[in-house]
């Protein structure tokens, strides 16, 4: 009788256990991570989600060279990844992309991210108590945005200006907008940043979005809208990088490259990477290193992908040190034989894990700004002799002599000058493809370049061969992804 | 069994006063209504509830005790007053008993639409793991294998497409307790018997956990004398079919070949003699390696490589079990070594099972289940693919040949990129020595397959432990409690070394992640029966409440000083990034009921509702409700019928409705969580920052809550002959509304997709079961047969006309309401471009090239746009059916199972790589080579990429013999001659025959499988690097004692 008494208490205890601890057994909060609704309340936890927004930055650049650097006739796909399975790149290498194509769409993706944690810092500067400090984040977001935005812009044209959070009953009805819409945005997040941003970071906060790094896109973006006015104004404000800022052309163009010494004098703004296996590697030097070339040029060998031209070394004079830094014509493999191939070795610091180099991609340098100033000058008054100087100025730190003045005494003659000369510059710096559609030069440099590179004129390979490209080509197509999700959005003409 | 058959005569004797209880044996119930006759005499009794009886009997009477669904008996009164009479079930005249949600019903008197299998045989099925084992078998219930790895389960889908979120496995429940992954871990010769609940009204009372369906395992338990069986098996496996691959000396030849038509063709075009081409420089190179690394001359045959010499499985299986009247024991054991096709693979498992019940009194029982489990599965670290689309031209190590050539060690891996700016020497047609330099055989950087395959190592442990205890509580007559408590454990390491030798980088690199999942069940039902005349009410009210626990936690080193430690102690860095722990927890609450009303066994009507509150819906839409309802009208139990129609035992309707709910979605999809998302700052090579950014991948939603099922089925039960033909046939029709998906969204939210309830589905379907069993003389002859078809169609998709999901390549899926839930989407071709004339005067786009495909221009603007992109086909049968004979005579038995499936389409994923499309024999037949030769085949490398066509949409229909057993029970004599109580031997074959689709090219149409997940729910058969199908052979015993 006892037990069975003990049984029925045990069996009541149970029941009753369950009734109340159960009220609180389906209300389960994350444990290892946080909710992004109680977040945001103060300002260092808006600087979190800040740091959040800059690191989105590696999402973008690791395919921006695909739509920018390989599109132009910097680089080119290699024969060996053309006849294999890597069709995306040769789309993109050759002008016979389309829609559906894995980097035009990551590319866009990885900028709607950029911008969207940017909007998530902006609309959180409520909590931000020091208004310098809420100034300066929202300096930063606002540059992370334009940033994208106007990279967007450059290669897709009309996009959806997207400047605050949206769900995705808002984002079903999004239309794309005008460039000019595009360009608004992008101005005065940029002017902001101008105008609010501090001229430099000391210590841990030096890679930071400068006051001269945002003059430096303003004056850029101001330069690439190209309307008069904008150009004037470009003009003013470049003049004003290029002698406050405290930026200078180091002394040697290699330093300006080297991992140890990062965020330079000469560095505005760049995406920073690290070594070390702590997430924060640059893939890079393992992307553009040579296939075959085991652990004999970089650790973990290459994909060989986003080849330099067999133009690019025609373009530097045999005493240019830039050639070397940027690219190399030659390896030596684990055997001791030379290989006579191109590649990149600009991102090449030293590593000892796949994808983990610790070089930053550089988005703006001082040299940067003296070119685009030249250029503003050129496209104002002409080549003067201010301008000119900037370009000598360039020349001068990679042990290049003078222009000749006869050689740059018109419009044009200084304006390909300069387009020469950032081609040396920014060699495999993803400059080289908005500098020709911004000189409206993409057309006829692509179809020379086709028209005289061998590898699109391999008589072995005739089915790979390109057809001259026309104007729309210049612009990516939408990707299929957004069309699918909403048919009123419009397609590029020629897609 | 031994039956006391006496002739007893009429004496004249005294009487005396008899009473005893009749009690069943099998759970020591007493049993209500057991009639007690004196032997030829009018004089009977009947028990009452205790079982108790009383009747006056004589010392030399015989007593006849029956009861329905009992052995009969018959009891020779002798000395004894009293009397305790244990029922044994009669499995003959009983009627089935069916397990179903929280009990059991009797198969008249089941009123929903459930499935039965009995363990026949499929314990010397030489299958790994239970669930391969039931393919075919069960109407409605479709066996997959996502993976043809040794030892990975199949997945299981019950009457189609129901849920479109990740997972739409059924809920597997044993003997009561819910273990969601058990098939891949019991001991199939413990099982007694298996159960699927298919329609929605059967598996209302498990609510949100029975969304895709119930599978109920019986096992066995322990009665009487212990009995001890053992049974064992051991077979051999081999490869049913690979794709036929061109050698090194026919790739060279079949190059050269087409060089010459092209020179052919050109040198038609300029008037001219056309040159005799003979080998390039690249083909000469590619032959002479080949001659140098391979006896044959003709290079290596990869998919040999691949393949594993002289592959077994084994299985040893040992159960004893017994009891007495308080208590039974039942023990399992089984050990299987299961080895796989691909090299360097295997499984072995050691999966272990107690059970012991008790009575602690007149009113409480108790009883206790533990199983403990271990398994070790080796597993692939390259997809089977790799080797099918690996030149022949060098053999996997070098030789003193390739050795000389390169300067690589001999007996080192080979990898194509040693054979680059080799200088070659050959003897030409005229005798004369030539020579050349080659700058490379293949532009391939990637190490070799088979280094990629023996050097990197992946195991992965399981180990479980589930035990449960049960506590039954007669509270008062009628009125029983069950209260159960039980815990599931699961430890799981996957542990994975790659040496230096595996990739080209060199570097070495080892893994270890550890995965515990802990969940806790308790459960309280309260049964009550009430009977009143012909009126039997059974009432069951209960509560249930899971919690489970998930860790993980993950450790990555690299660059070991030496191959020969493999653990991370080792390791010279480890890996931050890929270094940490996570946890989560869920939370399940619910209330059930159930109501099932018998009138006369005539009228069956049961009504049930069940209420979740699942801890991963947000705080306003935790709680869901899951009513159902089903009724049947046994015909064969009215009069009018049994006095008229006497050839049909068995005629019953049923029909139900039932709603059952789906919480399968991520933790935490209500609310944007913040994950690391450190950034380096600061001079120089900078320093790491923290920082906190929102997972951009998928979007929360604050209303997210249950996807709900309602569904219908109305079925006829059959049986003719004396039961000896049974059939069955159903009908059922379902719609899933707000379906729990995660839709793809605009990338300007920052987002790829969002968690969204969206849209409606609807499945449609029949299913057809007949079984006969007939004897003639000593030969019996048992037939199974069913054939289900299931067809879904999308009614709404949240007010979207259609969603389009990009797989792997360029290949797409859609989901447009109206049609199918999930179609391959894509350009239809008509051909192929014969030349850039032909594309310049056709519809075409900047990607077109002379050799490519031709695509349709569907929407007639004559350019191939976007557009024009159409449906391609389905990945859904149109229909599967499985038959399954046994043949019996004396000792004999035959059992085979044929198999099919009828309509589905699959992405032969493979076809992407350019290897494949060089090498495979299908590929190459009338392919494209000029502009003058017509040809039929596109060439591999030009123009529109396959994948975003239905270039590689191919017809996965099968018929399969795939099981078939003989066997030979030894007759009393010898057993008895040998001490035991039955032996038996027996061999089976699996796949014996395999019919595939003409125009399929891989190596099984059953496997549907990628390297990675897919990315979204909605889409559905792409296969690539698919495993071989397997054809077996094994023998083994079976023995009592």
């Amino acid at each position: 009788m006892m037990k069975t008494t003990l049984i029925k208490i045990a069996a009541a205890l149970l029941l009753i256990n369950c009734i109340v601890s159960c009220q609180d057994a389906i209300e389960l909060e994350p444990i290892s991570d946080i909710g992004a609704d109680s977040f945001y309340s103060n300002t260092d936890e808006v600087e979190l989600a800040l740091i959040g927004a800059y690191k989105s930055l590696h999402l973008k650049q690791l395919d921006e060279w695909v739509v920018t650097e390989l599109r132009s006739d910097n680089t080119q796909l290699s024969f060996d990844n053309s006849q294999n399975a890597n069709v995306p790149y040769r789309q993109l290498d050759r002008f016979v992309s389309n829609p559906l194509n894995e980097f035009t769409t990551s590319y866009w993706r990885a900028s709607y991210r950029t911008i969207g944690q940017a909007n998530h810092v902006l609309e959180n500067l409520a909590v931000v108590d020091d208004p310098e400090v809420a100034a300066q984040f929202e300096g930063e977001a606002r540059f992370l945005r334009a940033h994208s935005l106007f990279n967007l812009t450059r290669l897709y044209g009309g996009v959806f200006v997207v400047t605050e959070t949206i769900d995705a009953s808002q984002a079903r009805n999004l239309e794309r907008q005008s460039v000019a819409d595009a360009y608004a945005v992008i101005l005065e997040d940029l002017q902001f940043g101008y105008d609010n941003l501090p001229d430099s970071y000391s210590g841990d906060d030096v890679g930071r979005v400068t006051k001269w790094a945002a003059g430096l896109e303003l004056g850029k973006a101001l330069l690439t809208q190209g309307t008069p006015q904008s150009v004037t104004q470009a003009e003013i404000i470049l003049r004003d990088v290029v002698n406050m800022s405290g930026g200078r052309l180091l002394d040697n163009y290699e330093d300006v490259f080297d991992p140890n010494n990062e965020m330079n004098d000469e560095v505005f703004f760049g995406v920073r990477y690290q070594s070390g296996l702590v997430g924060l590697g640059s893939p890079f030097a393992n992307l553009f290193s040579p296939r075959a070339s085991e652990n004999a040029v970089v650790f973990g060998g290459g994909e060989e992908f986003n080849v330099p031209t067999e133009g690019m070394e025609d373009i530097y004079a045999s005493n240019d040190p830039r050639a070397r830094v940027n690219f190399s014509v030659s390896w030596i493999d684990n055997s001791g034989n030379l290989n006579e191939e191109r590649f990149i070795s600009k991102y090449n610091g030293d590593f000892n894990n796949v994808e983990d180099a610790p070089n930053d991609w550089i988005i703006s340098r001082y040299a940067d700004a003296l070119l685009l100033l030249a250029e503003a000058i050129n496209e104002n008054s002409g080549p003067t002799p201010e301008a000119i100087g900037y370009l000598n100025d360039v020349r001068n730190r990679a042990g290049q002599s003078d222009v000749l003045d006869a050689n740059v005494d018109t419009f044009f003659e200084f304006k390909l000058a300069l387009e020469e000369e950032r081609r040396r510059e920014f060699a495999f710096e993803n400059h080289r493809w908005f500098d020709l559609v911004r000189t409206g030069r993409a057309v006829a440099v692509m179809n020379e370049h086709f028209r005289t590179d061998f590898q699109y004129n391999d008589p072995d390979a005739p089915f790979f061969n390109t057809q001259p490209i026309q104007e729309f080509q210049t612009l990516l197509p939408i990707p299929q992804y957004e069309i699918d999700l909403n048919p009123s959005v419009a397609q590029n003409v020629g897609y | 069994m031994a039956l006391f058959c006496l002739s007893a005569t009429a004496v004249a004797q005294e009487l005396k006063e008899i009473t005893g209880t009749v009690t069943s044996r099998a759970d020591l119930e007493p049993l209500l209504g057991a009639t007690i006759q004196v032997l030829n005499t009018n004089r009977a009794a009947v028990t009452d509830l205790q079982g108790k009886f009383s009747i006056q009997a004589g010392p030399e009477d015989v007593l006849v005790v029956t009861s329905l669904g009992f052995q009969t008996q018959n009891i020779l009164v002798g000395e004894k007053t009293n009397l305790e009479i244990l029922m044994e079930v009669d499995e003959e005249t009983l009627d089935e008993v069916v397990v179903v949600a929280y009990g059991k019903s009797s198969r008249s008197n089941l009123t929903n639409s459930v499935a039965q299998l009995k363990n026949e045989n499929l314990d010397e099925l030489t299958y790994s793991g239970v669930a391969d084992a039931l393919k075919g078998k069960l109407a409605g219930v479709q066996i997959k294998n996502t993976s043809g790895e040794v030892g990975e389960s199949p997945e299981i889908n019950i009457r189609g497409l129901s849920s479109i979120t990740a997972s739409s496995s059924p809920l597997v429940v044993v003997d009561g307790f819910p273990i969601a992954d058990a098939l891949e871990f019991i001991n199939p010769s413990s099982i007694k018997s298996i159960e699927v609940l298919k329609d929605a009204s059967s598996a209302a009372l498990y609510g949100s956990r029975g969304a895709n369906g119930v599978i109920l395992v019986t096992t066995k338990d322990g009665d009487g004398e212990p009995k001890f069986t053992f049974k064992s098996f051991a077979g051999v496996k081999s490869v049913l079919r690979l794709p036929d691959m061109l050698n090194t000396t026919e790739f060279t030849d079949f190059t050269r070949r087409e060089r010459q038509l092209a020179e052919n063709a050109q040198a038609a075009r300029d008037g001219r003699t056309p040159d005799q081409l003979g080998y390039s420089n690249l083909e000469l190179a590619r032959r002479i390696v080949a001659q140098g690394t391979s006896p044959d001359g003709n290079g290596t045959a990869w998919l040999d490589q691949a393949k594993a010499e002289n592959v077994t499985i084994q299985n040893y299986q040992f159960d004893v079990g017994g009891g007495s009247r308080l208590s039974k024991y039942y023990f399992s054991g089984q050990f299987v070594h299961d080895e796989g096709l691909v090299r360097n693979t295997d499984y072995k498992a050691l999966n272990l099972q107690a059970r012991f019940s008790t009575r602690l009194s007149d009113k409480v029982k108790i009883g206790l289940n533990f199983r403990p489990s271990y398994s070790r599965q080796q597993r692939t670290a390259v997809d089977f693919s790799d080797f099918s689309r690996n030149y022949a031209f060098f053999a996997p190590y070098h030789n003193q040949f390739s050795s000389d050539l390169t300067g690589e060690p001999v007996g080192s891996y080979a990898h194509a990129r040693h054979f680059r700016n080799l200088d070659f020497t050959y003897i030409d047609e005229n005798g004369q020595e030539q020579s050349f330099t080659q700058s490379s055989i293949w532009g391939s950087s990637n190490n070799n397959p088979l280094a990629k395959l023996l050097e990197d190592d992946r195991v992965r442990y399981e180990y479980r432990f589930v035990a449960d205890g049960k506590f039954d509580w007669k509270i008062a007559k009628n009125l029983d409690y069950q209260g159960r408590i039980g815990g599931y454990f699961r430890l799981r390491t996957d542990e994975r070394f790659r040496t230096s030798q595996a990739r080209r980088d060199g570097q070495s690199f080892a893994e270890d992640v550890n995965g515990v999942r802990n969940r806790v069940i308790t459960e309280h039902t309260l049964n009550y029966d009430w009977k009143t005349g012909n009126h039997d009410f059974d009432f069951l009210l209960g509560g249930t409440y899971e919690y489970t626990f998930l860790k993980t936690s993950s450790i990555l080193g690299t660059n070991f000083p030496t191959d020969f430690i493999d653990t991370i102690n080792a390791a010279t860095i480890i890996d931050a990034n890929d270094t940490f722990t996570l946890k989560e927890e869920i939370g399940l609450l619910s209330g059930l009921a159930r109501v099932n009303y018998n009138y006369d066994n005539k009228y069956l009507i049961s009504a049930a509702a069940r209420v979740d509150g699942s801890s991963l819906f947000g705080p306003n839409n935790k709680y869901g409700f899951f009513p159902s309802a089903s009724a049947a009208w046994n015909v064969h139990n009215e009069k009018f019928f049994n006095e008229n129609i006497t050839f049909v035992n068995q005629l019953k309707l049923r029909a139900s409705y039932g709603v059952v709910g789906n919480n399968n979605i991520d933790n935490y999809s209500f609310t944007n969580l913040l994950f690391p998302s450190n950034y380096s700052l600061g001079e120089g090579p900078g320093t790491i920052i923290s920082g906190l950014a929102e997972n951009g991948n998928t979007l929360a939603n604050r209303s997210i809550s249950w996807e709900q099922t309602d569904s219908y089925d109305i079925g006829l039960d059959v049986a003719i002959l004396d039961k000896r033909v049974r059939f069955t046939a159903d009908y059922y029709y379902s719609i899933t509304q707000d379906l729990l998906l995660n839709q793809n969204v605009s990338y300007a939210t920052g987002h790829d997709n969002f968690i969204n309830n969206v849209g409606k589905i609807q499945n449609g379907g029949i299913e057809f079961v007949v079984t006969t069993d007939f004897d003639f003389g000593d030969f019996n002859w048992v037939f199974s047969g069913n054939i289900s078809a299931n067809r879904n169609k999308l009614i709404s998709l949240g007010g979207e006309e259609q969603f389009i999901n990009d797989g792997e390549r360029e290949d797409q899926y859609i989901s447009r309401v109206g049609d199918e839930a999930i179609q391959f989407f894509g350009y239809r071709t008509i051909g192929i471009w014969q030349s850039q004339d032909e594309i310049d005067n056709n519809p075409s786009s900047a990607d077109d090239s002379p050799g490519g495909l031709r695509v349709a221009d569907i929407n007639g603007d004559g350019v191939i746009t976007t557009a024009d992109r159409t449906t391609l086909g389905s990945p859904f049968p149109d229909f599967t059916w499985g038959i399954t004979n046994t043949f019996r005579y004396k000792g004999f038995d035959l059992y085979f199972l044929f198999q099919g499936s009828h309509g589905a389409e699959v992405f032969y994923g493979d076809g992407f790589y350019i290897e494949t499309r060089a090498l495979h024999t299908d590929f190459l037949e009338d392919r494209w080579v000029d502009p003058d030769i017509p040809a039929s085949q596109p060439t591999g490398r030009v123009g529109r990429e396959w994948t975003a066509t239905d270039h590689l949409i191919q017809d996965a229909s099968y018929v399969a013999l795939r099981e078939a057993v003989l066997g030979y029970t030894f007759t009393d004599k010898v057993t008895d001659a040998l001490g035991l109580d039955s032996f038996r031997v027996f061999a089976s074959a699996q796949n014996l025959l395999y019919f595939f689709a003409d125009d399929y090219y891989g190596n099984n149409p059953e496997e549907v499988r990628t390297s990675s997940q897919y990315s979204s729910p909605l889409i559905s058969g792409y296969q690539r690097g698919a495993d071989p199908l397997a054809r077996q052979f094994a023998a083994g015993i079976d023995i009592t004692f």
